[in-house]
């Protein structure tokens, strides 16, 4: 992993939601680096910014400050022809497969949309290249005339995959791909992404909150709670010595297959519901649940810093 | 016995085979149209209306009676054989006027609805897609239009234009939008934040393409309901203008005028009135049933 390039770079994004009077802080100032063929888990509560991380990271909403940058070049000042260029390299994955597929287009049309848009094939090497991605995500190619409605949620979530993948792109943000499917059919999606990935050498940021998924799939975790990021760090790294103690206890939540140790084990039970982001306490954002809280984190926000080689945190503990 | 792995083999499932679809593809608008054909009532209030349009364009054209000419000697003749719904004071075929009147009235109320149609999706559908301050002025625009009275609209219209089908229709479009472009609005505003949409914009969508593509599309169903519910509105208003002497001019045949001109001789000659009243209440009658079915069999799940 060491001597991999960077594929994206993120710099101190921010994306602001102007409510009535308050501001929502959706992804307030986060920094980091995902590197080529590497998979980002990125794992936190609902509403504390991930998905729009996402979002902002595509350019699917306007960033309120900070960069993006794809294979060195930013792309947050691009004019709309070299956005829409650029679109082919980076796609998304959604997370509800009946939202996210159109209830009046045909299988076919969904995945030949993105020919169409960059006019990559048409007539019949249109139709040969739908049929050859919807084999590669193991649909039934004759299902291109079929509507989304007549699929199961696993089937709907590779249309969406196959989508992602008609424009050849090399960086994909999963959107919590799979947190809207039974858990049988889980594992067969996220195989899929893991094959897809070693086969056309794919990037994946990869949203959930499931953390044995994320443990599973990702090479790097970060660990993100109202709307700052708080710790970054190898897969391995993080699971056995996590440094912040909002993600001690986010381990300390999942359940150990091994009903002895599973009985006996003392778990970190956060304390109080996740502070509005319209309002978040001052200092460190976690001080109001954090077990360890000392003065000095009201006082001033903790510093984003590399505590051991390619392991960041932001907490007042490792100063 | 005993099982050893000897006894085991693996056998490869392929995901392709094991996910056939048996049910035959339908798409929305043939789930719709089977829908609609299980409900009775708005199959039935389809076939009079596809008859009664067939009519108005057919009958005028077949029949040895104008709608003109007058026949003093034979006035207010009840219905025979040879005037099938009498005759008026006029000594005119009211049979030929009825559909004569029936062309006025479906003319206006479809003509009408297709403005109010163009109008509203226009209106409605960019600033529902825009929102913000667009939708904001666009929307209290048309608030600011709705509270002005109609009937005070359509007598300062009647002043200054000439009665007739073409100023009938101004007046009913001038406000008449505000309906649909509400509905369109309502539906911009809920499907553009659906994630399809948002795919289609990491995918390099532009506007027009969301919007002819992904969100009119999935509007349509309200849209097509809003507008076969507008028809009948325009037909009643139509014939209610004309009742009251704002509405087409002799000697122009349409159901409001027929009706006001029975109105005096009701009790010696009922089927003066009878007639036009008829067709006027069944029409509107057949558009509204019809408009509830489809409203129905496009969304099943607002069936009570």
């Amino acid at each position: 992993m060491e001597n991999r390039d960077t594929l994206i770079e993120v710099r101190n994004l921010k994306k602001f939601f102007s409510i009535g009077d308050n501001t929502l802080k959706a992804v307030n100032d986060i920094s980091f680096e995902i590197k080529r063929g590497e998979t980002l888990g990125v794992v936190g509560e609902s509403g504390c910014g991930k998905s729009t991380a996402g979002r902002t990271l595509l350019r699917l909403y306007d960033a309120t400050a900070g960069d993006v940058l794809f294979e060195g070049k930013s792309i947050m000042n691009l004019n709309n022809h070299e956005m829409k260029a650029m679109r082919r390299n980076m796609q998304m994955i959604f997370q509800d497969p009946y939202a996210s597929l159109n209830p009046r287009m045909t299988v076919g049309d969904i995945i030949g949309e993105a020919l169409d848009i960059h006019g990559l094939a048409t007539g019949q090497k249109r139709k040969e290249r739908i049929q050859e991605l919807l084999s590669l995500v193991s649909l039934n190619p004759e299902h291109m005339n079929r509507f989304p409605h007549e699929f199961s949620g696993g089937q709907r979530q590779r249309i969406g995959i196959a989508r992602a993948l008609a424009v050849e792109p090399k960086f994909i943000v999963c959107d919590e791909p799979i947190s809207a499917l039974d858990v049988s059919v889980q594992a067969q999606v996220v195989n899929l992404l893991e094959q897809l990935q070693e086969k056309m050498g794919l990037t994946y940021m990869f949203i959930a909150h499931d953390l044995s998924m994320v443990k599973y799939i990702s090479d790097r975790v970060a660990v993100m709670y109202l709307g700052k990021m708080v710790e970054l760090a190898d897969s391995e790294a993080l699971y056995e010595k996590p440094l912040h103690p909002y993600t001690q206890a986010l381990l300390s939540a999942i359940p150990i297959p091994d009903p002895e140790i599973e009985r006996n084990r003392e778990r970190i039970v956060l304390e109080g519901d996740v502070p509005s982001p319209m309002n978040p306490p001052s200092g460190c954002h976690f001080r109001t649940r954090c077990p360890k809280a000392m003065p000095e984190c009201a006082a001033k926000e903790p510093v984003w810093k590399e505590i051991e080689k390619g392991h960041f945190a932001a907490c007042h503990l490792y100063n | 016995m005993q099982l050893n792995k000897e006894h085991f083999e693996p056998i490869s499932v392929d995901l392709r085979q094991s996910e056939s679809i048996k049910r035959p593809s339908l798409s929305f608008w043939a789930d719709v149209w089977r829908r609609l054909k299980m409900n009775k009532v708005a199959m039935v209030s389809l076939v009079f209306i596809v008859v009664l349009i067939l009519c108005a364009i057919f009958v005028p054209m077949m029949t040895n009676n104008d709608y003109f000419s007058t026949n003093l000697a034979g006035k207010n003749q009840k219905p025979s054989g040879e005037h099938w719904f009498g005759t008026d004071d006029l000594g005119r075929d009211m049979f030929v006027r009825i559909w004569y009147g029936a062309r006025i009235s479906l003319e206006v109320g479809i003509i009408a609805a297709l403005i109010d149609l163009i109008i509203g999706v226009i209106w409605g559908g960019i600033a529902g897609f825009y929102g913000g301050k667009v939708d904001e002025v666009m929307m209290r625009i048309a608030d600011i239009l709705f509270a002005i009275p109609y009937l005070l609209v359509v007598i300062l219209l009647m002043v200054v234009l000439e009665p007739g089908v073409t100023t009938i229709i101004i007046a009913l479009t001038i406000t008449g939008w505000i309906g649909m472009a509400r509905i369109v609005r309502g539906q911009m505003l809920q499907l553009k934040s659906q994630e399809f949409v948002l795919a289609a914009r990491s995918l390099g969508a532009d506007s027009n393409r969301l919007i002819f593509k992904h969100l009119i599309p999935n509007a349509l169903g309200p849209i097509i309901v809003t507008l076969s519910l507008t028809i009948p509105n325009a037909i009643f208003a139509e014939s209610f203008l004309s009742f009251i002497g704002l509405g087409v001019a002799a000697p122009v045949a349409s159901w409001g005028t027929m009706s006001s001109e029975g109105l005096p001789a009701m009790k010696y000659f009922p089927w003066r009135l009878m007639f036009p009243a008829v067709f006027i209440s069944v029409t509107i009658l057949a558009f509204n049933l019809l408009g509830d079915g489809l409203r129905d069999a496009v969304d099943p799940r607002l069936r009570k």
